[in-house]
């Protein structure tokens, strides 16, 4: 009989910190929770919501950054749980070079794990530090590492060129790698289960709306076929602090502008653009949301951080020729209605039609908001990230053990 | 009978062309005929450059002379009769247009000093894009750190408006309108009920649309990787950008999109790209509009249109929910010819 092991999921976002105890392979959620709100220009401070069964809690402490996060959960847990994990998995935003496929922390040198930093800016420096601190809190517990771009490895070849000099493609690894993968499987499979429609035979758009990131992906036989995010999340749609897409000659005269310092330009692409950089005041779309009627710049940023993610699903409807299904997820995309119904709104040509009411109304997931009459179906999917990985986890433990799952199971525990 | 001069400035030449306008015409657009005599001017140094407009000027004997303009900022929203008052806004979009405005103005002084009297009019290709709304209009960023005007204009606006004008003779119900200008950096635009919605160009002519030697939309985070990695100058990464990217650098040999039409077995892949990058264009296009009525093809690559269209409509029909596939029109006109029949609708309405 195989032993449960209980895998504790961190998912570092640009601006969150979410975790979950999950049991494998039973998947049963023992608790969970999400640091908000890290160190970013928000109207409101950073909490933890931790909840058992249902049950929140909340913690308003002051968190500057993914290590002071990290501690204060593993504080709580240490206080308050008396369940201690047995594997700690992570979610790696980007990997490629250094890293081609999921895989376990104790196979990488400190070097490498330094090196990952410098392929999502954004992103990876905090999984990275979360990691060592980890290390140095629990040198026996094993870490895994699992990859956010896996799933967008079927992009076709054309789609993920790009229209530069080949010897530095190569020499750079410059390809679209997308992100986001995670998340978009996990809904578009429990997207495809609730519409009863196969996962090979599913065509879908899915719209990951994070509180920091947001990309859209194409799903075409429920394989990944483009995203918008790029060789870096920076690509694509409006995000909290992130520009999305650009035109490169302002990224030129911004260094030139720099006197040639670039690290000072990613940092203004990275942490001073997007949603924040338009709109002075908030990063946060939901706050921006509430100003709009009342503040004019507040409603041109949202027009601009609707009109991208428009333009895009009208870019993979025409790609997909035949969508059966519209997926909105994570923060946003979850609990904004306004968001949902804006940017369905006026794509008659393609048979989307959206019913408002039922999109006020969404209280469990996956639930449909689409009019009877429409010919895509729009769904609300939660995401369960942590889950995904938890299984991917899982499997990389069973497939990295040349015994059985029960042997494996046990030297972990021992 | 009147001739007119026009010229097109490049960065480092300017080519003319010559018509003969029968101004008594009914519709003289129709009946303006270029003549032979065109070629380029290259802009050596002030002193060899002057000569040959002279030279050239003193040879034709023109009635106006018409430029275009790459970019004309939120200042030119239409045509423009110049006069010297003009000027401290042309020199104001120098910054913005470091290439092409230096040139302009040069050449309108040789102009002036050599014809003091004659009448320069000025065709700006940002004009069309001057109102497009502003969700589209802006980017991303936060302006008061970077002290820029950055916001999109559209560059092939004179190419557009001529393209546009002819589907609406031609489809007089045609009110979603996809227009692709197909020019060596190539640009699509969605234009409802007359007025442009998107544009795939951007603060410049790069963004957008891979181009026979220009890169097109990429990553940003790529040009920050280029100079932290490669510890490439702005200067090389502009100029592998603009002279070494696009449909040549996934070819791995200098191509035009023309070339690629044309042998589409030995380019196979540099195709796919760029439709693939065409067709993403025309499903952001149609959502802005909600719809397509048409699609017209202009530019100089016009030609090979006719093998893109067959590819885009089948495309288009399969996602569009039963809809009647969009009227296709070409605009074969080049440049030059539209610049000279919008002087002569000038001449019969303001000249």
């Amino acid at each position: 009989m195989v032993k449960d092991i209980n895998i504790f999921v961190i998912n570092c976002g640009s601006s969150s910190l979410k975790y979950k105890m999950i049991t494998m392979p039973s998947g049963k959620e023992l608790f969970g929770g999400e640091v908000q709100r890290i160190g970013s220009n928000t109207s409101e401070p950073s909490q933890i919501i931790h909840e058992v069964n249902g049950e929140k809690e909340v913690f308003l402490i002051t968190i500057r950054n993914y290590i002071e996060a990290f501690k204060e959960v593993m504080n709580i847990l240490e206080d308050s749980m008396d369940v201690m994990p047995d594997i700690i998995a992570h979610r790696l935003v980007k990997g490629e070079p250094v890293i081609k496929q999921d895989t376990l922390v104790d196979k990488l040198t400190v070097s490498s794990l330094d090196k990952l930093k410098e392929l999502a800016p954004i992103h990876n420096p905090p999984i990275v530090e979360v990691i060592k601190s980890c290390m140095s809190r629990y040198p026996s517990l094993p870490q895994a590492v699992v990859l956010d771009t896996t799933f967008h490895s079927t992009i076709p070849d054309y789609a993920s060129a790009y229209a530069l000099p080949k010897k530095l493609c190569e020499d750079l690894g410059i390809k679209k790698y997308g992100f986001h993968g995670i998340s978009h499987k996990y809904v578009s499979e429990e997207a495809a289960k609730y519409l009863n429609i196969p996962i090979e035979s599913f065509n879908a758009i899915s719209c990951h709306l994070g509180s920091g990131g947001a990309s859209l992906c194409a799903i075409n036989n429920g394989r990944s076929i483009d995203n918008t995010m790029g060789f870096t999340p920076l690509q694509g749609l409006v995000m909290s602090t992130r520009s999305g897409n650009l035109d490169p000659a302002i990224i030129l005269r911004m260094v030139a502008y720099s006197e040639g310092n670039s690290s000072k330009v990613n940092n203004i692409l990275n942490k001073r653009s997007g949603i924040l950089g338009l709109s002075g005041s908030s990063s946060d779309i939901r706050d921006i949301i509430a100003d709009a009627e009342n503040n004019s710049r507040a409603q041109a940023t949202l027009d601009v951080y609707l009109w991208r993610i428009k333009k895009y699903l009208g870019e993979y409807l025409i790609l997909l020729g035949r969508t059966d299904s519209i997926i909105f997820t994570d923060t946003v995309g979850e609990t904004m209605p306004l968001v949902r119904e804006q940017v369905c709104k006026d794509l008659e040509y393609w048979g989307i039609k959206l019913d408002k009411i039922k999109n006020k109304k969404v209280k469990t997931y996956p639930s449909d908001i689409s009019d009877s009459k429409s010919t895509i179906r729009i769904l609300v999917v939660k995401t369960n990230e942590e889950l995904s990985i938890a299984r991917s986890a899982y499997n990389l433990i069973r497939l990295n053990f040349k015994k059985t799952t029960d042997e494996k199971i046990t030297s972990i525990h021992t | 009978m009147k001739k007119l001069l026009v010229f097109i400035p490049e960065n480092i030449y300017v080519k003319y062309f010559v018509f003969i306008v029968q101004i008594e015409d009914e519709n003289p657009g129709e009946t303006c005929q270029q003549l032979l005599n065109q070629g380029k001017i290259i802009f050596r140094g002030p002193l060899n450059t002057e000569n040959e407009i002279k030279n050239l000027i003193t040879e034709i004997n023109p009635a106006a002379v018409a430029i275009r303009v790459l970019y004309g900022g939120d200042q030119f929203k239409d045509v423009l009769v110049y006069d010297k008052t003009y000027l401290d806004s042309l020199i104001e979009l120098t910054r913005q247009s470091p290439l092409n405005i230096p040139v302009v103005i040069k050449l309108i002084q040789m102009i002036e000093n050599i014809v003091p009297e004659i009448k320069i009019i000025l065709f700006f290709e940002t004009a069309f894009f001057v109102d497009l709304p502003l969700r589209e209009r802006i980017y991303a960023l936060d302006s008061s750190i970077l002290n820029m005007d950055l916001k999109r204009y559209g560059y092939n606006g004179i190419y557009h408006k001529a393209a546009v004008e002819k589907t609406m003779t031609e489809n007089k119900a045609a009110k979603k309108i996809i227009s692709i200008c197909l020019e060596p950096i190539p640009e699509i635009t969605a234009v409802l009920n007359g007025k442009p919605v998107m544009v795939s160009s951007g603060s410049t002519p790069l963004e957008g649309l891979p181009g026979d030697t220009t890169s097109g939309e990429i990553d940003p985070g790529i040009l920050i990787t280029l100079q932290e990695k490669k510890e490439l100058s702005v200067e090389t990464i502009n100029n592998i950008l603009t002279r070494q990217s696009g449909l040549s650098a996934i070819a791995g040999e200098k191509v035009t999109i023309e070339d690629v039409f044309n042998n589409e077995d030995k380019y196979k892949i540099v195709l796919n790209v760029f439709i693939y990058h065409l067709l993403l264009n025309c499903g952001a296009a149609i959502a802005a509009m909600n719809g397509l009525d048409a699609i017209v093809f202009s530019g100089k690559y016009v030609d090979t249109a006719y093998i893109l269209a067959h590819k885009l409509k089948a495309k288009i029909s399969e996602s569009g929910a039963g809809k009647e596939s969009p009227s296709e029109h070409y605009l074969t006109e080049g440049l030059e010819k539209i610049i000279a029949k919008d002087y002569c609708k000038l001449i019969k309405t303001k000249l």
